[in-house]
């Protein structure tokens, strides 16, 4: 039994008792437990970013018919810790005409908005850092928070494509979130709870009982949705290498290109995470009989599931052009998706 | 969508009334108005623009049926839409379990084709163990970028032997001219390209060096020049089938090869 949940919790109420009989204040145990959790999130998302820099590496160059990295460690493992140790002792250059706060600021937001996400998204049975019972409507402003970093990434640089670059990208983001809220709405109503353990628990056990079958729909839009939200291609355009010398990040140069870079994978991940609690089941395994294997390994296969995808449609797909998307995300997605929220009212009252 | 598509057929009707059987160009021109000798005029095209123009209003539907169309296709092509980007993920995903086709090359190397040309060697006879190389200088005096270098000795048996033969293989552009023209099967090109050295003298090869590195090249006996008519094949097979060949010269050229053969 590799659950944690009822290690940690033997843990906690160890310390907590050691905490009590030598007269400390549990307030401490409690700000100590919580530090351990931030690292603990921030370790899984390192590692998670980590894995995914390599694995979309080696991904994009199989479907091209060729290896990818496969010389720095075993088949290239290690191939992103060295890009990150070299984009480390990589020259700051910083533009003499830059914003200096903003420019600094922006980077540092996008890793931490990114990085805010992950305190409520459940990577197994009881391991959640927080569950907080408003934990979907906590994703999605934070997942506003990116949009600032975008335009202070783009205005910071004092580069007019870099502007130009970060204007788009915003757009674009806000664009996509519309169609992404109401298409987690479908979800939300479904499952009668916010919270994101709640939903989780709410699909059920059964495989064809989670709700990707339900809101096949809500679930198409939110994907698709995501896709734009974590500008990957076919939405890339505001970072696109051949159209764009990368857009809004163009000015910015070792660690905190890093940052970006790092950021978006986190996305990518974040993104997946979501749609796995919220349409897949989260945690549970398919069918009841498989609950020997770990519930942070389903979700974790789940979510790397997505991803898959999300890399899958980048090396199919050929871009859109801004105003495409833009008519996109306003003409398309956002009518369907609210056909979908009105369906999916119509079956809760319907059938419940 | 077309301009047909995109009104009403009572509007169309409308349009008709005043323009006949126009095509869509000709409204975007305005031409509906134009009195009926100009637009007889501005009709007489060319024979393909004459036949698109007939095809299309052939198959053009009118009426009621292609306002009904054109709603129905928003469904129909948005499915259409969703299923071409599934076969594409299709095409994409069958190349993820086919082999890369990426040579890891220093673990990994490609089979060098039989003639390939790399580092020039000096070959040697299998039983003695001496230099095939009787110091002829024709090599020398054909190489083009004057990489070789041989001097001409006479041994203890009174015969011809190359006292230096230096290869500067920063010079040599591994034409493979010294091997054509060599008649003792001396010198050959091997497959080897890989001799890079850390300073340029190393890469000047002498005598002892080009006949160590040819000790395990296999060669097949060239045919020796000894009679006329197979000087007379030689060249012809030697030299690089000039285009304008006459079919005779061919077969006469053929034909003293086969006589060659049989003697060598």
């Amino acid at each position: 039994m590799l659950e944690f949940d009822k290690l940690l919790l033997s843990i906690y109420t160890a310390l907590s008792a050691w905490f009590v009989s030598n007269g400390i204040p549990v307030i401490w145990l409690d700000l100590a437990v919580m530090a351990f959790a931030a690292a603990a999130v921030l370790g899984v998302l390192l590692l998670a970013a980590l894995f995914l820099v390599w694995w979309e590496r080696k991904i994009s160059a199989h479907i091209q018919d060729r290896l990818g990295p496969m010389r720095t460690g075993p088949h290239g493992l290690l191939q992103t810790l060295i890009d990150a140790l070299k984009l480390i002792q990589k020259e700051d250059i910083v533009p003499a005409s830059a914003d200096k706060k903003i420019y600094f600021w922006a980077p540092v937001l996008a890793f931490v908005a990114a990085y805010m996400a992950y305190i409520v998204i459940p990577f197994g049975k009881g391991l959640i850092a927080r569950d907080l019972n408003v934990g979907i409507l906590y994703i999605i402003a934070i997942t506003t928070f990116t949009v600032i970093s975008l335009l202070m990434a783009g205005w910071g640089s004092n580069n007019k494509y870099a502007l130009l670059g970060g204007m788009r990208s915003a757009a674009q983001v806000i664009s996509y979130e519309v169609p992404l809220t109401i298409s987690v709405l479908g979800a939300v109503m479904l499952a009668g709870t916010m919270s994101m353990n709640g939903i989780v628990e709410a699909q059920g056990p059964y495989f064809w009982k989670w709700y990707w079958l339900p809101q096949i729909l809500g679930f198409g839009i939110y994907f698709i949705a995501a896709t734009a939200e974590v500008n990957r291609t076919p939405f890339d355009l505001p970072e696109a290498e051949q159209e764009l010398v990368a857009g809004f990040n163009v000015e910015y140069s070792g660690m905190k290109f890093a940052m970006f870079f790092l950021a978006e994978f986190v996305n990518m991940f974040t993104v997946s995470a979501i749609a796995t609690t919220l349409f897949l089941g989260g945690w549970q395994p398919p069918i009841p009989g498989l609950v020997f294997i770990p519930s942070w390994v389903w979700f974790l296969g789940k979510t790397l599931f997505l991803v898959f995808i999300l890399m899958w449609f980048r090396w199919t797909y050929p871009r859109l052009r801004v105003d495409q998307l833009m008519g996109f995300a306003w003409k398309f997605l956002l009518p369907l998706s609210f056909v979908n929220l009105f369906l999916t009212g119509l079956g809760v009252y319907l059938f419940k | 969508m077309s301009l047909k598509k995109r009104f009403h057929p009572e509007a169309w009707k409308k349009i008709g009334q005043v323009a006949g059987d126009l095509t869509y160009r000709d409204l975007l021109v305005g031409r509906e108005l134009a009195p009926d000798r100009v637009r007889r005029a501005h009709r007489s095209r060319g024979t393909a623009c004459r036949a698109r123009s007939k095809k299309r209003e052939k198959s053009q539907v009118t009426g009621d049926l292609a306002y009904e169309q054109n709603r129905m296709s928003v469904i129909k092509d948005t499915i259409k839409g969703f299923w071409n980007l599934l076969i594409g993920l299709k095409t994409t995903a069958k190349y993820l379990p086919t082999r890369a086709v990426t040579l890891q090359y220093p673990d990994e190397r490609w089979p060098m084709p039989e003639r390939s040309r790399g580092v020039v060697v000096l070959l040697s006879d299998p039983e003695t163990g001496e230099l095939n190389c009787n110091a002829c200088l024709v090599c020398m005096r054909q190489c083009p970028v004057s990489a070789i270098t041989v001097t001409q000795a006479k041994n203890e048996k009174g015969e011809r032997y190359p006292e230096i033969f230096t290869i500067d293989n920063t010079l040599c552009c591994f034409c493979g001219i010294c091997e054509e023209v060599c008649n003792f099967n001396a010198i050959k090109l091997t497959g080897k390209y890989e001799f890079s050295v850390f300073k340029k003298e190393d890469l000047i090869y002498d005598k002892a060096r080009l006949q160590e590195i040819g000790r395990d090249v296999k060669y097949e006996p060239k045919k020796k020049a000894k009679s006329a008519t197979q000087t007379a094949g030689k060249p012809a097979e030697g030299s690089a089938a000039p285009a304008a060949e006459k079919p005779a010269e061919n077969k006469a050229t053929t034909q003293s090869e086969g006589s060659g053969e049989e003697k060598a």
